[in-house]
């Protein structure tokens, strides 16, 4: 373990989640849209 | 006085004063001031993205990380996590409803959707926890202080809360604002500097520090995913009480109000989010590291990582970390603090005058509240200190239920006899979840719920009961965004 690999590591899940939650935000709210 | 609790201070004053004066004399020559707690509503793309990173990097991740890190491992990473969901939560969905229907607090919004009664329920219920939340970061800057000057932690809490009472009493949000951007790239700069030394100050390196778990058999501690009873009691407890409390609560709401429209919020997610939720990483390596160096784990998990940066770093590097943590700490200090202070002058004394109070009146009456909020929260702490995220994680249950009831009043419909329902029936389960008897009790006649923590059970009964009582409901009128377009203003569709 090094501040470089925890940083990296911690990096990379920050920016996938941020991804899919976005993702799934956008498509409930696609889907209340269609729904109406 | 101790000369790097001096020159911490002394940056603090000259950052806070500095902007203080700028600001003043701003408004002065343009002869309007800002309110305090919208701030005139027109926060910028930079300005509302770093605040709103800020609010919420608070006690609970500057030193709640450390202490967690050091019991529980590299797990405690999750409440970072947890707060990259909920910066995208609030960035594209509850912080830019907000923002469209012009209200000032959550309080203000639930009455908009279900009237008076409920409004007043949510504002006591949302002021205690936030009061709550007060507390915790009295105690994150008593932590710092004591760490920085070898004061007790109860005389340091005090300090810290006589700083930041006086802090947000004479700035408000615009001011938070602008020192939030200084402290951000002072408290980054600092981590990233600080992260990189402790690799050569430590007695064995990193390195050391992984074979010190991999040989006392501890090695889940190194990594991010724990064992699974933690991944399910730390981790998704995180979640659950992060998510669905924080994106409704009133500091991080706030500071959506005072966006200039709702694409500064939206956009505001690529900034936020990763600058949220990377800052965990060099807290948590501090407690995994301190709890490997017997002089420092002696001290206890509370103060063991932050007496280790003191001792280990270099002076000029130690001021550096310490005026970004206690700049943090004092915005999100102040955040909070301003939060059950215009709860209070909005929706309890200034509901109840039509038009509410006048600006001058509200103003006088927050600085009233937040003195008060300040000096009690300086009596609390002196006596009790409890674990800091655990607390954190407790106080964020009894709002997850408002989540559900403001999402199915925008989007599905509105009743307030079932928002009443979900609201108490939540809080009533959630306060029995609370005594250890009535836990242990369930978790006998029911093993599977044994690991479930407060958050857990508030958001699960919240979620299911506002599906099942919405559908039932007879009392019902339109949701508040009813139309088509979930882009339309509520002012064009309010009944």
């Amino acid at each position: 373990m090094s501040l470089a690999q925890e940083l990296f590591l911690s990096a990379a899940i920050v920016i996938f989640t941020i991804v899919v939650v976005a993702e799934l935000i956008w498509k409930i709210q696609a889907i209340i849209r269609r729904s109406r | 006085m101790n000369l790097i609790l001096g020159l911490v201070l002394a940056y603090n004053i000259l950052v806070i004063g500095g902007i203080g004066i700028y600001l003043a004399r701003r408004e002065r020559l343009s002869g309007h001031a800002a309110d305090l707690a919208t701030g005139g509503r027109n926060a910028g793309l930079a300005m509302f993205s770093i605040t709103l990173a800020i609010t919420y990097l608070g006690s609970a991740h500057v030193y709640g990380l450390m202490e967690m890190s050091f019991v529980l491992g590299a797990v405690a990473l999750w409440f970072c996590f947890a707060h990259t969901i909920l910066m995208c939560v609030i960035c594209l969905g509850t912080g830019q409803w907000v923002r469209r229907l012009g209200c000032s607090t959550i309080p203000d919004l639930v009455g908009l959707m279900y009237g008076r009664r409920l409004r007043t329920y949510v504002a006591c219920t949302a002021a205690m926890v936030v009061f709550g939340l007060v507390t915790l970061e009295t105690q994150a800057l008593g932590i710092g202080i004591a760490a920085i000057s070898g004061w007790p932690l109860g005389w340091s809490a005090v300090l810290g809360a006589i700083l930041g009472t006086a802090y947000v009493t004479l700035g408000g949000i615009k001011q938070t604002m602008w020192v939030n951007l200084v402290n951000a790239v002072v408290m980054y700069l600092s981590i990233i500097i600080a992260g990189i030394y402790l690799g050569f100050v430590l007695p064995e390196g990193w390195e050391g520090v992984r074979s010190h778990y991999l040989v006392s058999g501890e090695d889940f501690k190194l990594s991010i995913f724990g064992t699974p009873d933690l991944m399910v009691g730390f981790a998704l407890a995180a979640i659950f009480s992060v998510v669905f409390s924080q994106s409704v609560n009133q500091q991080g709401m706030a500071a959506a109000i005072s966006a200039r429209d709702e694409s500064v919020i939206r956009r505001s997610l690529w900034i936020a989010a990763p600058i949220n939720g990377l800052f965990g990483v060099f807290p948590v390596l501090c407690g995994l590291a301190a709890a490997t160096i017997p002089q420092f784990a002696d001290l206890g998990p509370k103060l063991a990582a932050a007496t280790m940066i003191v001792e280990l770093l270099p002076t000029w590097l130690v001021v550096l970390l310490q005026a970004g943590f206690l700049g943090a700490l004092l915005s999100t200090f102040a955040m909070s603090a301003l939060a059950p202070a215009t709860i209070f002058a909005k929706d309890i004394v200034g509901a109840k005058y039509d038009g509410g109070l006048s600006p001058e009146a509200e103003g006088r009456l927050i600085r009233r509240m937040i003195i008060l909020v300040g000096a009690l929260a300086a009596l609390i702490t002196f006596f009790n200190q409890p674990n800091v995220i655990r607390g954190i994680t407790w106080l964020f249950a009894w709002l997850a239920p408002l989540f559900f009831v403001i999402v199915a009043g925008l989007f599905w419909k509105r009743s307030a006899r079932a928002a009443f329902l979900v609201l108490a029936t939540s809080w009533v389960v959630n306060c029995a979840w609370s005594i250890p008897l009535f836990k242990a009790a369930i978790a006998d006649w029911l093993p599977i719920l044994s690991g479930l923590e407060n958050a857990h059970i508030s958001a699960v009964i919240a979620a299911i009961l506002t599906v099942v009582l919405y559908a039932m409901a007879t009392d019902d009128e339109p949701a508040l965004f009813a139309s088509k377009d979930i882009g339309t203003t509520a002012t064009e569709v309010q009944p």
